[in-house]
């Protein structure tokens, strides 16, 4: 979806309340939101936040002028996150993540399966420690895939600013890694 | 983990479900059903393509909010100049996001730059626009306006569009007018250290939900920063000058004593974590995390002797790198404090707990004990 693109849905929502708009903007973001969410919150959590950002959306789009969709939900991601962890406080380990639900190897499971899991939770644990900005750089560039263009419309920067940015973030989560297998 | 396996991971691990992919197909419909539900739509709306009637009604409105009502708001600012409204103009100017001149504010700004040819001076006007626009975040803050954090938002994303702005114009320069980029990059070097005090003297008044953007605030200013220290080495490389080795040198001191404030900060502040925790008799279970925060710090007052003596032999460039890395880990080192602080401060707030009614009407205390027993359980 190009700006052009998304400025006319924004105004059909704004002006017109259309409900077929927001159902165009909801298959575009609701991947990107989820991914944020599920590094963030507990698997059981995930879709109810995720309903509760699309409503306050909404909300926020029939409301006021709205530029960028993107930035505007990832805001709205970032305080539904943290009104979850205001309620919950006290199930919050020690290094601020929920309690996941884990798996734990079983024999049967190769040794490679084993490190790929280890690799992974440690990746994921490292991502949900960076700070929104790169967080939201990494998920939209490597998770969703999405081409450079598409991710500097998103985070609203231009495409070398934004290549700039990811060569940073990336740098950031290595050395976040390395610190977790010290 | 070098760079190109963590991407190559991160790709090839895209679709697993701990990583958001691989979700349950009805998930999508699942969660657009409970968002129909609580806002009223219906569940399939109307699947036909927007006709040429509909793109023509949008251009009109697009017209007129792009065109139409920012020059007929720009030609009632002219008018009250020319008339010599004086105290209008003063309210337009001190108009904040929400308020009905804001836009007439707004539409003055935009006039300004189209009549503006110079491309430092555009930047510098930009950059001038910048800065009102923190100073709007800064008032709104301190407002009890309803919709305060959505209009600290909005002050905050127009400031780093103004950011972008002037990214692109020194971009732009420093091909085409490098002595002008050379400049600029001076100019926003300094804005960069005021933006930073008011970002520093404000931060307490923004609330939580304005915390990200205030981030996002000091990313954009850390990034002009950057791009203007860049634009004063490659210049330094490319045409070596005495003056501008020594503004290099006062960037550079400028930044090394920012990073030894810091690293002296966070050690002031590791001292006081360790008391906490020593007082309430729960180091132990915090010691691997102080120790791994140690870790990372020591090194980098090491790094700054080398550093010095790096940019004494000439090597600006990768001097300015390492100050970058250093930075980053120095990022790093707080939030994890900050962290621990707020998980230390949390936990003795839940010790402080209120009588609990009972069926008898009588009221019991709950001990701390048995709290903390609760809260293990």
């Amino acid at each position: 979806m190009n700006k052009h693109q998304e400025q006319f849905l924004l105004y059909r929502i704004r002006v017109l309340k259309d409900e077929k708009a927001f159902a165009k903007l909801y298959s575009e973001y609701y991947s990107a939101l989820f991914r944020f969410l599920t590094i963030k919150l507990p698997e059981s959590e995930v879709e109810d936040a995720l309903s509760t950002i699309f409503v306050r959306l909404w909300n926020y789009i029939t409301g006021s002028r709205v530029e960028n969709v993107s930035g505007l939900s990832f805001t709205i991601a970032r305080g539904v996150i943290a009104e979850y962890y205001r309620k919950n406080q006290n199930k919050m380990e020690r290094t601020g993540l929920p309690l996941q639900e884990t798996k734990e190897p079983t024999e049967k499971q190769g040794d490679k399966l084993i490190v790929r899991g280890v690799e992974i939770a440690l990746v994921k644990r490292a991502i949900a420690q960076l700070d929104t900005g790169n967080r939201t750089a990494i998920i939209l560039r490597y998770l969703e895939d999405l081409p450079i263009k598409e991710v500097a419309r998103r985070l609203q920067k231009t495409e070398t600013a934004t290549r700039t940015y990811l060569h940073r973030a990336i740098k950031i989560l290595k050395n976040q890694i390395d610190q977790e297998i010290k | 983990m070098e760079e190109r396996e963590l991407i190559n991971l991160l790709k090839r691990e895209k679709s697993t479900k701990v990583f958001g992919g691989s979700f349950d197909t009805d998930m999508p419909e699942r969660v657009w059903k409970e968002v129909c539900e609580q806002v009223g739509l219906s569940l399939s709306p109307d699947s036909k393509s927007y006709s040429f009637r509909d793109h023509l009604d949008f251009f009109y409105w697009r017209v007129q909010e792009s065109f139409l009502r920012p020059v007929s708001t720009a030609l009632v600012g002219f008018a009250l100049i020319v008339s010599g409204w004086i105290f209008a103009m003063n309210a337009t100017y001190a108009s904040m996001p929400g308020d009905v001149l804001y836009s007439v504010k707004l539409a003055t700004e935009r006039v300004q730059l189209q009549l503006v040819f110079n491309n430092e001076k555009r930047a510098k006007l930009q950059v001038e626009f910048a800065d009102r626009r923190l100073q709007e975040m800064k008032e709104l803050s301190r407002s009890h306006h309803e919709d305060r954090e959505a209009l600290v938002h909005t002050a905050a994303e127009k400031f780093k569009q103004q950011m972008t702005s002037v990214h692109e114009v020194l971009a732009e320069m420093q091909t085409q007018e490098p002595e002008s980029a050379l400049a600029l990059a001076k100019v926003l070097d300094e804005k960069v250290d005021e933006y930073t005090v008011v970002l520093d003297q404000s931060e307490t008044d923004f609330s939580q939900e304005n915390k990200q953007d205030v981030q996002g605030v000091i990313a954009a200013v850390e990034d002009t920063d950057q791009q203007a220290v860049e634009v004063i080495v490659s210049q330094q490389e490319t045409t070596p000058k005495q003056e501008t080795a020594k503004d290099l040198e006062k960037i550079f001191r400028k930044d090394v004593m920012s990073i030894e404030t810091r690293i002296s900060a966070s050690q002031r502040r590791i001292d006081v974590v360790k008391i906490a925790l020593e007082e309430r008799e729960d180091l132990f279970l915090y010691e691997e995390d102080l120790q791994n925060i140690r870790d990372r710090l020591r090194p980098l007052s090491e790094q700054i002797n080398d550093l010095m003596n790096m940019f004494a032999a000439g090597g600006y460039r990768k001097s300015f790198e390492i100050i970058e890395e250093i930075k980053i880990n120095l990022d790093v080192v707080e939030a994890k404090l900050t962290d621990l602080e707020i998980l230390i401060s949390t936990q003795q707030l839940q010790t402080v707990i209120p009588p609990v009614s009972l069926e008898n009407n009588e009221t019991e205390e709950i001990s701390e004990t048995q709290l903390n027993q609760d809260i293990t359980e």
